[in-house]
């Protein structure tokens, strides 16, 4: 209940608008060893460096969803200052639709609750990373996602891990910006090109376009 | 030598405070001035404030001043008693100097005024009336009395004032001057720590200098877009020359943007260098043209001359340092607040407000508009001291601001691209009130509401959400805001709802007198000086006390609510209990939304990066059971349910080595509710 007081003080008294982000990170067993290690490093990093920047930590909001044994939701949105640092481990199968579906339900009951409020916010983010191809039937979160990144109403980076990623699939779900494969395993990078983008996004306001930097610190030339 | 029947016999003649409680004064009253009233038959005016300011440093306990003020009052006696002065207004009024500019504006196209003052900052202000566009009034005079005791015109040099008098006093008498300026009409209260609120000393020293204005644009200057020739692009450690300056090295950067960056120099200026690709002939020709009027005034960055690289190569400018950090970052967001301003109390908000005002009323006054008005650019070092920084993109004569952003761009130019026409002062005054509502109620744009549009569509629709008078949306944002919006002074809510709602906006010197008169409100404690009140304000001797059924608590509410709350026959809910009961359910409305929520137990308190240990397992904070995909960074034996979707589909990375039985009662996630968002939309439509 006390934490239910915070974050509803946390959403009404900051002022700041609202970069929604959701992770939605791949899991399965594939992932074990290095690469998920170095996801973890990435994820720390992104938190952290969104935690020095007063702006930038007012404005971002995280939620984290990771597919493998299950679709978990690890983090709901909310302040990144109030957040743990999540240790994730690998396991299991690649149930990318689900998870992306779960994302958009989240992200749209908190797009209700920031319009409730009274609180501005910009257009969320999906960050979608995965090592292979999905497990499930993505049809139907892939539809769902065009859609709303065709009315504007949602950005998204597919991001492929290694050589066995499968960038069609991830093509699905991202009518307008490429897939981009991760350097090697280059997580903390893109982590750190990311957080560099919450804090230009969270300088502009909503609405306005923004000029990302060039993603070539952690993306693999071929794909770019 | 003036002749004071003449002048009595044309102009209404107004006395400040100050002057009535300068010593050399007292002849001057009780000689030359007052046989000329009678010679005239004329009476001086003056304003109800005066004799509460001399009333009150009869108790000062300053000795000098207790004697100063029991001479004045002695003349005014006198004065009064013989019918000598005519007093108008309240002792209600804001302060003697705000009382006198707002008369001498309002008035002067109607009589002839003259003020007598010893302050120079509202001699400064009541001449500045005179150059005032657009209005046709009378020209307004104004004295002092001199250490003979004889009257003496200031003296104004930019040719709108009569030429007499010595020449403006050096700047270290400024602060005998400014103390003399409190003594007259600033109430300093030795008890209320922010009842100053004036320009500071130095700033009205250089209000005293003649205007030199630009000339107001009339069409967007074209061409001038082709690069200059750029051999080398100096950096840290290089040299580059000043017409002014001469040869000046560049120190550390400090601070890159995306037109080039800035660098210290071993001037104590600081220095712009331009990127190659910025480094046009319009840009050369426009920072030509900013060099042309003195802008001198601590707080605006105003560049001070153009800086070559060794081949004579146009380069980038020098200009004043800037202290503070940006409004942005330092005000807009009450954690930041609270952590830059910890002893901050809405009063030096307001003073805040005041400061900026001043600064902005100083550029239009020399036809300066600064377009990209925005809290990145306005750096914050106290409640007095702000510094207005990338003052080379202002729109300057056909030199449009070639920037900006929605929240501070007014509904007609919306989405327009700012390169391509010419913003005029209404505007800007547009982008002013929002500059000053976000101060007000820090960080919050005016337009932010509940179930509102993008900003760009409510600034559009000018749909603003906080009430005034009858009219109201309900759709003011949850959260301290409405509470604040009720706390300002009715003349600025007013103000700021005619701007906002009726398009009809106040110009910068109405907007600062507004605000004056708020902080004045503050002092007095008429109006609360918390910066986040926690509810709304209820006027003087509505409040009834009333216990909140949910909380028990006693609360002050105001007697209509109470009335209407018994006549339908309903139990009173305090504020507080029922926004948090609102939002409670729109949060349960979320959680459920979404599935279950891992958390760590103590989220709240987990510092960063600080994994949590063996032992405190991750828990759902939603249906009970659901492994997570996380476990603490001890290594152990993982436990792992099943994969979510269709078995069909052959998995890419091995499979999970333990395949634990489900827990009683775990269910794989609930992917997707379709109904939700049908249901939250009827739950809120409901509220």
């Amino acid at each position: 209940m006390d934490d239910l007081l915070i974050s509803t003080q946390e959403l009404t008294e900051n002022p700041t608008a609202r970069v929604p982000i959701c992770l939605v990170l791949d899991t399965s067993g594939s992932m074990t060893g290095a690469p998920i290690e170095e996801l973890n490093n990435g994820v720390k990093y992104f938190m952290e460096a969104i935690r020095k920047d007063d702006i930038a930590s007012a404005a971002a909001e995280m939620a984290l969803v990771t597919f493998g044994s299950t679709v978990q939701k690890v983090l709901d949105f909310g302040s990144i200052h109030r957040q743990a640092v999540p240790t994730l481990t690998a396991g299991g199968r690649t149930p990318m639709g689900a998870a992306v579906n779960l994302a958009l339900d989240m992200l749209e009951a908190r797009k209700q609750l920031y319009s409730a409020s009274g609180v501005d916010y910009y257009q969320p983010w999906i960050v979608l990373m995965t090592d292979g191809m999905p497990t499930d039937d993505v049809e139907q979160a892939a539809a769902r996602a065009c859609q709303l990144i065709n009315n504007r109403k949602l950005t998204i980076f597919p991001i492929g891990i290694g050589p066995d990623a499968d960038m069609e699939f991830l093509k699905k779900f991202s009518p307008k910006r490429p897939p981009l494969r991760l350097k090697g395993l280059n997580f903390v990078a893109f982590f750190e090109w990311l957080s560099k983008s919450v804090s230009s996004t969270s300088q502009s306001m909503p609405g306005e376009k923004v000029t990302l930097e060039s993603p070539a610190s952690w993306a693999s030339w071929e794909t770019l | 030598m003036i002749d004071l029947n003449s002048i009595l016999l044309k102009h209404k003649v107004f006395v400040d405070t100050s002057s009535w409680m300068f010593p050399p004064s007292e002849g001057f009253f009780h000689g030359p001035m007052e046989q000329a009233l009678r010679n005239t038959g004329q009476k001086l005016v003056l304003p109800g404030k005066v004799l509460e300011e001399v009333k009150k440093f009869l108790n000062h306990e300053d000795q000098e001043k207790r004697t100063r003020s029991r001479t004045a009052a002695s003349i005014l006696q006198k004065y009064i008693d013989e019918g000598l002065v005519q007093v108008f207004g309240s002792q209600n009024d804001p302060f003697t100097d705000q009382t006198i500019l707002y008369v001498f504006q309002q008035f002067r196209v109607r009589y002839q005024l003259a003020l007598i003052t010893q302050d120079k900052g509202l001699a400064t202000d009541v001449h500045n009336l005179n150059n005032q566009r657009a209005v046709n009034g009378q020209p307004i005079r104004v004295f002092r009395v001199n250490m003979h005791g004889q009257l003496s015109e200031w003296r104004f040099d930019d040719g709108n004032g009569t030429q007499a008098a010595p020449a403006a006093a050096p700047r270290s008498n400024r602060n005998r001057d400014a103390k003399q300026g409190d003594e007259s009409g600033q109430a300093i209260s030795p008890k209320k720590p922010h009842a100053e609120l004036g320009v500071d000393g130095d700033q009205a020293e250089e209000e005293n200098k003649p205007i030199v204005r630009f000339r107001l644009g009339t069409h967007v200057e074209s061409g001038g877009n082709e690069l200059l020739p750029c051999r080398h692009l100096p950096g840290e450690q290089d040299m580059v020359i000043s017409a002014k300056y001469g040869n000046v090295q560049l120190g550390e950067p400090i601070g890159r943007g995306g037109e080039g960056d800035i660098y210290r120099t071993n001037t104590g200026l600081v220095c712009k260098i331009y990127k190659k690709e910025k480094l046009t002939q319009a840009r050369y020709e426009k920072l030509k043209l900013m060099l042309t009027v003195p802008v001198e005034r601590k707080g605006i960055c105003w560049p001070r001359d153009i800086v070559t690289n060794q081949h004579g190569e146009f380069v980038g400018y020098l200009m004043d340092a800037a202290e503070g950090k940006p409004m942005q970052t330092s005000l807009f967001a009450k954690p930041v607040l609270l952590k830059n301003f910890p002893d901050w109390t809405r009063a030096n908000l307001v003073k805040l407000c005041y400061t900026m005002l001043s600064q902005i009323e100083y550029l239009h006054e020399r036809n300066i508009i600064i377009g990209d008005i925005n809290p990145m650019n306005i750096l914050i070092k106290n409640d007095r001291e702000v510094y207005f920084v990338d003052t080379d993109s202002y729109q300057i004569e056909n030199y449009p601001c070639p920037v900006g952003t929605v929240n501070f761009t007014a509904p007609e130019i919306q989405g327009k691209n700012f390169g391509t026409f010419l913003r005029t002062f209404e505007h800007e005054y547009f982008a002013v009130a929002t500059l000053i509502f976000m101060t007000l109620l820090p960080g919050k744009p005016p337009y932010s509401q509940q179930g509102g549009g993008t900003p760009e569509d409510n600034i559009r629709k000018m749909d603003f959400p906080y009430p005034f008078g009858d009219d109201s949306t309900g759709k003011a944002p949850d959260g301290p805001w409405r509470f604040i919006w009720s706390h300002l002074t009715y003349k600025v809510k007013e103000a700021l709802y005619k701007t906002f709602k009726e398009n009809e906006r106040v110009s910068v010197s109405d907007l600062k007198f507004l605000i004056q008169q708020y902080h004045y409100s503050i002092v007095k404690q008429w109006s609360s000086d918390e910066l986040f009140p926690m509810s709304h304000k209820i006027p003087e001797g509505k409040a009834v006390m009333m216990t909140c059924s949910k909380c028990g608590q006693e609360k002050q509410v105001h007697i209509n609510h109470k009335q209407k709350l018994e006549q339908a026959g309903k139990q009173f809910i305090c504020e507080e209990c029922f926004q948090r009961s609102r939002l409670e359910r729109l949060q349960r409305m979320q959680a459920a939304a979404a599935g279950p929520a891992i958390t760590y137990p103590g989220n709240a308190q987990t510092k960063p990066g600080t994994a949590p240990q063996a032992g405190t397992r991750p828990r759902t904070t939603g249906t009970a059971g659901t492994t997570p995909a996380i476990r603490p960074t001890t290594p152990g034996p993982s436990v792992r349910k099943p994969a979510v979707g269709p078995r069909t589909q052959a998995p890419t990375g091995p499979r999970p080595q333990v395949q634990p039985k489900p827990a009683p009662g775990t269910k794989t996630q609930p992917v997707r509710k379709k109904s939700l968002l049908d249901r939250l939309i009827d739950f809120l439509s409901n509220i």
